[in-house]
């Protein structure tokens, strides 16, 4: 039955559709609420859902989309919010971020290879086909995303204690 | 790179722990979400999980302010107000081919529409609905059997008899040993509404339970072809159950 297929497939994925979107926003309190609006679109497109190859990616492919629009919003409004104060953007960024903030100052592509290679252990070619691009664009984005990630933790040339080392 | 990959994922797999997902808030924002969106997008499809939960009630038993009032209860603080109970799992009361595209919750009765709801596997809760009436008579009562295979700790079971010639209620009874149950009915512009509650605090064994809801009709028969009724109910688990039915 077409509830109850849905209902598993909502007990398989939430959690970790909301981690992705957590990783992809770096926002706690939108996370649940995107995953749960990506879930909704796959009751809508259910049948589409079930006739996908992989169903967890067809999902996990609205998340990312999502939490991309999402973080375009933010940005969009904190611009305009901080418009009268804008420094010089690169001013005032710490030497040590944290992970959260790391990832936040990535690239959605980027980010989101990072995020789905890694966090999620997806095969390049699931990745490719979550985020619509080619597998060559998943590799570059993935390495030059974790490079750039490591370079933000403070990690830049000495990554085993980067964390203590870099000021 | 491996040195590269490995901080990489130890990373990203922390931080993903950071977030702990709240599995009852996603799950009721996509009922809410769904139940808008019905209700904004009427012509469209409409969830088929919906049709067969709340949003059925609401269509069967005329909408509005008496749905929310059979589905919150009377009692108690309302547990979800936009959305109240809905369970993805409950069995839909109109016939519909497994896996068809757009099963539609419209307000339109369907062409067939059984009596009995569908026993599925995965709920506890079946419901039938009849009627007891001589051919011709002029009073009669409609019968709701509910039958679960769980404790129930929250029942409501409501009955609209759609007007008909010198409709008249001679009241709701019910026989749910061991348990308090109110019953009440109201008088709609269109229809005779019998609500069945469950005292609060009180819960129902497994077992199968009966209503009735009595009235008096004009001579020669009564037609209860656009009578419903629906049956919300909790189990003491925390499973919501919501089933719909016709006589």
């Amino acid at each position: 039955m077409r509830e109850a297929a849905f209902r598993a497939y909502f007990e398989d994925q939430h959690d970790s559709f909301s981690r992705l979107a957590y990783l992809l926003t770096g926002d706690v309190s939108v996370a649940d609420d995107l995953a749960a609006d990506a879930l909704t679109e796959v009751w809508r497109h259910w049948d589409r859902v079930v006739a996908a190859e992989h169903p967890a990616a067809y999902g996990r492919g609205i998340v990312t989309n999502l939490a991309r629009q999402w973080v375009r919003r933010q940005q969009r409004e904190r611009l305009r919010l901080l418009e009268p104060f804008r420094r010089a953007p690169e001013s005032d960024i710490p030497a040590v971020l944290d992970v959260r903030s790391a990832l936040r100052r990535l690239p959605h592509r980027r980010r989101a290879c990072v995020v789905l290679r890694y966090a999620f252990d997806l095969s390049e070619r699931e990745v490719a086909g979550i985020l619509g691009i080619s597998v060559g664009a998943v590799k570059s984005a993935t390495s030059r995303g974790a490079k750039q990630l490591t370079g933000l933790l403070g990690g830049d040339t000495t990554l085993i204690d980067g964390w203590e080392t870099a000021q | 790179m491996t040195l590269v990959e490995d901080e990489v994922r130890r990373a990203v797999r922390a931080e993903a722990a950071v977030h702990q997902p709240d599995s009852q808030a996603m799950y009721d924002r996509i009922t809410r979400t769904a139940m808008r969106s019905e209700r904004a997008a009427r012509r469209s499809p409409a969830p088929m999980w919906l049709a067969g939960a709340a949003a059925a009630v609401v269509a069967l038993l005329g909408g509005g302010g008496l749905a929310q009032w059979a589905l919150a209860g009377e009692r108690g603080p309302i547990p979800e107000p936009p959305a109240p109970v809905v369970s993805l799992a409950s069995p839909l009361p109109t016939v519909t081919t497994p896996g068809s595209p757009s099963p539609s919750a419209s307000k339109k009765k369907p062409s067939s529409k059984p009596a009995t709801s569908r026993p599925a596997a995965d709920t506890p809760l079946w419901t039938d609905g009849s009627v007891d009436a001589d051919e011709g008579a002029s009073q009669g009562t409609s019968v709701v059997t509910v039958k679960t295979t769980q404790e129930l700790s929250e029942l409501v079971v409501l009955v609209k008899l759609t007007r008909t010639p010198d409709l008249v209620s001679r009241g709701g009874s019910q026989r749910v040993p061991g348990a308090s149950v109110t019953s009440t009915v109201t008088e709609e512009q269109d229809a005779l509404v019998y609500r069945f509650e469950l005292s609060s605090g009180d819960s129902v064994p497994p077992g199968t339970y009966t209503f009735y809801a009595r009235y008096t009709n004009a001579d020669g028969g009564r037609d209860a072809g656009d009578d419903a009724y629906g049956v919300v109910a909790k189990t003491s688990s925390g499973t919501d159950l919501n089933l719909t039915g016709s006589f």
